[in-house]
């Protein structure tokens, strides 16, 4: 068995495990079924670990559950970061990733053998002309050292850091990366440019920032890299209901975030209903890259078409090809409330809206699934003169909430 | 993960891991004076995860790895000759700077010729994505006004005013459409996805000395100028903003029907929460701790919920969900 460490080696292992205890955060060692109870320990040994600031541990009977308690507000940096920063290393690794970084500080060329040479000399430690060349060629595919060609030999030199070849850039740069690090795509990047730099933010907070997105960014590199280069792919998909695991092929057009919940979809031409249909991205688990499509402009074209009829992000059932109209009569005191008004302005996604009577106002959206417009239509619960849709199942659906609503709380 | 086409940056690397810092640190210290294994530890446990110290200070202490020497009192002294940092970035990590171009909110923060130095920086670099293969459907639509030369130089005032701990005199126009015009320190910028305006969160020093936190929409301030008044210390904000706490906080009861469960989670999870499963049932009490002045906006996004998510307490929350169901009620019989 092998011994418990700190940190891990493939991303995706722990992926799940951090989503759980984060968003649901109560599940004890028996509600983890998919693999042994070490298993369980182990990365709850972790999650302890790395989140220790923000763990609580709630013993309720004789079970003890974990989970993450955050306020994301307060936070300047997205603690789920840790996890991305967690990655093993081997002894080579830290040795030569400082040394080669010392040695090679002064930005002057040299060649393996006098690298290799002044390592010896200069820290007393003796590496494979070798192993030092995998690294350079490591550190070289990812920035950080630079290779020229002279005569028959390769010479390695450092590349100086931004602070130092362009201070006129700074302090904005530095507080633009502590901004971004919080509401950007692949924030946790951003983070580590400041750790690069010995820099926190320490202006910016972030209301309503859905810290989970982080776990699903090696998934969507790899949906990003597919449509710049307009390729079909094939994707994993394991229900998050169900558990259910099935493979789609699919040709990736778009990313939908949701500001409301922080959750990003794949939206997609699924080639065995050729229509569009959206995957959850922490539904995905893998992505396998396919041949380039040949129709994707048309595709695009279509998503482009069809997509402002949308109210969340479902193209409706193949049953239905109709569009659906809802409307809603909502009731408000005028001037005092106008802000109600203003509400439907802001957050109706373009639905149209006119004024009835005083104090009264219609609005009314078309939509490709009209049950997903139920969410934000009780928000107004209390203002609802009425409520209509030519789909009759959310109609009722509607109605059949507000008696239950009733129920609970007036009698 | 399946090996895919083109994909060259790795986002899981050790290049990024904490031990590298931590180790950095640790080194960056040493190279200024001889460190104590017990400082080396502290280091540690500040820097690294709780458990780091285990893996780290052997390493370390016993040579592994070549970066210490110990000295003749039993300290530590670093081998390396260079400053740590600041540290050259990655290919991934350039790449990311140069997709932040492309967003609205991007120009903010720099003048016209950091702009240009900018580009000239990051020309030879490809963009890790594209902007507008995103699309925030949901955003509210009255977000701020980035593109706006005013709000765009607002912004840098602030952020001056904001590291420079400067105090601001502010014109701002409330919600009640009425011009106020005061001084305040700014102390913090924060950012909401969801309607897309940044509130500047300023303080405001009354005669009597007495502190208060205010919240400004920074789209809504007409002009700001910088009185060249320092405030000596940085106020610690989070204090401040505790108080704005609710005493009493919300209590929900959320059943598993309708994938209640996991949606709640997911729409609170921005909020400090307790969860706990209530015995031999489906159904969950989820605590929220919130902070008054949001009232309403979590209000409103309980009653979106419906039936699902049924509301326990505080009492005075309690009672305004009962009159706006009463009030719908009345609505539905007319």
């Amino acid at each position: 068995m092998s011994e418990y460490k700190e940190l891990i080696k493939q991303f995706d292992k722990i992926r799940s495990y951090v989503r759980d205890f984060y968003v649901y955060g109560f599940k004890t060692r028996e509600d983890f079924q998919e693999k042994s109870g070490r298993t369980y320990d182990n990365h709850r040994r972790r999650m302890e670990s790395w989140f220790s600031d923000y763990i609580r541990t709630d013993q309720s009977g004789h079970k003890k559950s974990v989970f993450l308690t955050l306020d994301s507000s307060r936070m300047a940096v997205n603690p789920l970061y840790q996890a991305w920063k967690s990655k093993t290393f081997t002894d080579n690794d830290i040795s030569l990733r400082f040394l080669l970084s010392d040695l090679l500080a002064d930005s002057r060329p040299r060649s393996l053998e006098d690298i290799a040479d002044e390592i010896q000399e200069t820290y007393r430690r003796l590496f494979d002309t070798q192993t030092i060349r995998r690294k350079l060629a490591f550190l070289e595919k990812e920035g950080l050292v630079a290779r020229k060609k002279e005569g028959k030999q390769y010479l390695y030199s450092g590349i100086p850091a931004i602070p130092r070849t362009h201070p006129d850039l700074f302090p904005a740069l530095w507080l633009c990366v502590s901004f971004f690090q919080g509401v950007a795509p692949f924030g946790f990047i951003g983070s580590a440019i400041l750790d690069f730099w010995n820099k926190k933010n320490e202006y910016f907070r972030f209301r309503s920032d859905y810290l989970i997105h982080t776990l699903e960014d090696e998934i969507l590199l790899s949906l990003l890299h597919a449509m710049e280069q307009k390729c079909r792919i094939r994707i994993t998909v394991k229900s998050t209901k169900s558990r259910h695991i099935c493979i789609r092929a699919v040709t990736p057009l778009k990313i939908l975030t949701s500001a409301q919940t922080g959750r990003r979809y794949l939206c997609a031409r699924l080639e065995s209903t050729r229509r569009l249909s959206t995957f959850r991205l922490d539904s995905i688990q893998d992505v396998e890259f396919l041949n380039p499509e040949e129709n994707y402009g048309t595709y695009l074209k279509d998503f482009e078409n069809n997509f402002p009829h949308v109210w969340g992000v479902s193209f409706g059932s193949p049953q239905r090809r109709q569009l659906e109209t809802v409307t809603m009569e909502i009731c408000l005191e005028e001037p005092e409330e106008i802000y109600i008004l203003n509400r439907l302005e802001r957050e109706g996604r373009g639905g149209a809206i006119r004024r009835l009577e005083p104090g009264v106002y219609e609005y009314t959206r078309l939509c490709t699934d009209a049950a997903e417009f139920l969410f934000w239509a009780k928000s107004f619960t209390g203002r609802i003169r009425s409520f209509s849709c030519t789909n009759p199942a959310v109609e009722k659906r509607f109605l059949d909430d507000m008696k239950l609503m009733a129920a609970y709380y007036l009698h | 993960m399946t090996a895919t086409k083109n994909q060259d940056f790795s986002l899981f690397s050790e290049l990024y891991t904490c031990y590298y810092q931590v180790v950095a640190r640790i080194l960056e210290e040493a190279a200024r004076h001889p460190l104590t294994r017990r400082r080396i530890e502290e280091l540690v446990r500040e820097y690294g995860y709780d458990e780091s110290a285990l893996a780290l200070i052997p390493r370390l202490i016993q040579g592994d790895w070549p970066f210490l020497e110990k000295t003749s009192s039993d300290t530590y002294i670093s081998l390396l000759r260079n400053p740590l940092f600041p540290q050259p970035l990655t290919r991934l990590q350039k790449s990311w700077l140069k997709a932040l171009m492309s967003d609205s909110r991007f120009r903010l923060f720099f003048t016209d010729k950091e702009l240009a130095l900018l580009e000239e920086l990051l020309s030879g670099i490809p963009p890790l994505y594209r902007t507008f293969d995103f699309c925030l459907f949901d955003q509210y639509g009255d977000h701020d006004p980035f593109s706006s030369v005013m709000y765009r130089e607002h912004m840098r005032t602030i952020l001056a005013a904001v590291r420079g701990r400067h105090i601001l005199s502010v014109s701002y126009l409330s919600r009640k459409e009425n011009i106020l015009t005061h001084n305040w320190l700014p102390c913090r910028l924060e950012y909401g996805q969801r309607d897309g305006k940044f509130r500047l969160y300023a303080m405001s020093i009354r005669k009597d000395g007495k502190k208060r936190m205010d919240v400004l929409n920074v789209a809504r301030i007409l002009s700001v100028k910088d009185t060249g008044h320092i405030c000596p210390i940085s106020p610690d904000v989070d204090p401040l903003l505790d108080h704005a706490l609710c005493k009493e906080p919300l209590v929900l009861e959320i059943t598993t029907e309708r994938n209640a469960l996991e949606r709640a989670m997911l729409h609170f999870s921005c909020y400090q929460k307790q969860v706990e499963r209530l015995k031999d049932s489906n159904t969950y009490r989820c605590t929220i701790y919130y902070d008054k002045h949001w009232e309403t906006e979590l209000l409103i996004q309980v009653l979106s919920f419906g039936p699902v998510v049924k509301v326990l307490g505080p009492e005075a929350f309690l009672k305004q969900i009962k009159e706006r169901v009463k009030r719908q009620s009345l609505l539905a019989s007319l």
